[in-house]
Formats: structure tokens, C-alpha cells, sequence
């Protein structure tokens, strides 16, 4: 069974004690939630990546040099 | 005058994901929390699996926001996120290698006991590979949106499965700061 490491800081005394169920079904919960959050975030930042090579290269097909690309959008 | 920097505990939890820091005295001004981490999985450190999790009076309700600005692996990094129910801490380095350090993290409580505002945070923290090539450096700030005082804070890896707990070397040291 899982634990954790409590410390009463009245005391000084630690000790080690055993996650109830409750404690652990809670835990997993925020580790499922904390992947499907990053998983979002990722769709989102690939998405922005893929939007912003389209935009250079459409300024490009306009005749823009890669300086000048560099100077608008960074 | 009173000590302006008093150490309330120290910690080396192995064995374990989560330590927590409980009954803490309120006769200090501000509180500090110093800490070294590294966790058992054994393989490249990555956000999610380097993170820490904290946690006030046992308060698991989305009461807490943070935001964090830094650098991940070379490129620049700005995120947060609000109302969840805990504040991550991109902390806790991996057991990938013989030599792989320890990441770390600060974080300072001012006003923990005023029991009339909401409580903020400062925090530092960062961790990396063995080869450097996964890193994150980060400075930070949040907020546990309760009036009351702190009295307990819990720090915890991402899941309690082995490779999540703490090994040995893992020290976290909770200070009492005292202005006057």
C-alpha cells in the first residue's frame, strides 16, 4: 500500500502512513486529468506551429524575402 | 528581536510520494519551503513525470492558480492555469542515470497565518537530464484562494506508483521567517 511521510511540525515527529483509497483513487484522478491537459495543450501548440509555417510561406510565395518574413513575424 | 529565519522541519521521505508538512505553528510572519527532489523512474525526465504537486490544509477543491515563465529545453516557456486543485512545480529530477542531479524548488508564503486574503506564492524551481537535453528552468507565482490560515502543506509526486517516489538524497525543509 502506497504511503506518505507526515510531519507534525508541533512535534518534529514523522511518521509514515498508509494512502487510504480514497487518497489514491484522488491521485490517479489528477494524473489522468494533468495528461489529458497537456494533451490538449499540444494539439494547440502544434496547431499554432502548423499555422505559422503556412503564414511564412504564403508571405514567401508573395515575394517576400526571408528577411524581411523575419522582421514582420519574428 | 526574534530569529528572522527559523528551521520547522526537515524531511527525506523515501519510499513514498508524498510528504506532507502538517500542524505547522503560527508564530511566524511568512513561511519558506527549500527543497531537493528526485524521483525513482528511470527513464528521461519530462513535465509530467518530473512534477510535483502542492497542496494546502488538505484542501483538494480548485481553489488554486499559478502561472510559470522560464525556459524548457531551449526554447522559451509562459503557461499557468487557474481554478485547478493543485499547484504544479516542475521540480523533481529523474533516476535516469548514476549521475543524475537533483532538481529543485523555493517557494516563500508571506502573510500564511492572516486569516482575512487569499494566500500567494513565489516559487522557483527546475530540474534536467543527465545530457542536459530535457531541462526546465522556471520562476512562478500562485495562489491558494482560501482566507484561512495554513496550517499543513502537502508536496507529492504525480501518482503513487513506485517510480514516482521520492529517493533517497530527497530533502525538503519547511523555515519559519519572522519580520520583527
Amino acid at each position: 500500500m502506497p504511503t506518505k511521510h507526515v510531519v507534525d511540525c508541533s512535534t518534529g515527529i514523522q511518521t509514515d502512513v498508509e494512502l487510504t483509497a480514497e487518497e489514491i483513487t484522488a491521485m490517479e484522478a489528477d494524473q489522468v486529468a494533468r495528461e489529458a491537459e497537456q494533451a490538449a495543450e499540444a494539439v494547440v501548440a502544434a496547431k499554432a506551429a502548423t499555422d505559422a509555417a503556412a503564414g511564412k510561406a504564403k508571405l514567401k510565395e508573395l515575394g517576400l524575402s526571408d528577411d524581411q518574413i523575419a522582421a514582420l513575424v519574428g | 528581536m526574534s530569529d528572522p529565519v527559523t528551521k520547522i522541519a526537515t524531511v527525506t521521505p523515501t519510499g513514498t510520494a508524498i510528504t506532507q508538512f502538517n500542524s505547522i505553528p503560527g508564530t511566524y510572519d511568512d513561511l519558506m519551503i527549500i527543497g531537493s527532489s528526485k524521483n525513482a523512474y528511470t527513464g528521461a525526465p519530462s513535465f509530467n513525470i518530473c512534477s510535483l504537486y502542492l497542496r494546502v490544509n488538505s484542501d483538494t477543491n480548485t481553489n488554486y492558480s499559478w502561472n510559470r515563465w522560464g525556459g524548457a529545453q531551449g526554447g522559451g516557456e509562459v503557461t499557468g492555469s487557474i481554478a485547478q486543485n493543485a499547484i504544479l512545480l516542475a521540480a523533481s529530477s529523474t533516476s535516469e542515470s548514476s549521475d543524475a542531479g537533483f532538481g529543485h524548488f523555493y517557494i516563500y508564503i508571506p502573510g500564511y497565518k492572516v486569516a482575512s486574503v487569499y494566500k500567494q506564492m513565489q516559487l522557483v524551481g527546475g530540474f534536467t537530464s543527465s545530457a542536459g537535453a530535457a531541462q526546465m528552468g522556471w520562476t512562478g507565482h500562485a495562489q491558494w484562494s482560501r482566507n484561512d490560515a495554513i496550517t499543513d502543506i502537502e508536496i507529492r509526486g504525480s501518482n503513487t506508483t513506485a517510480d514516482r517516489y521520492y529517493v533517497t538524497g530527497t530533502t525538503m525543509t519547511l523555515y519559519g521567517i519572522s519580520n520583527s
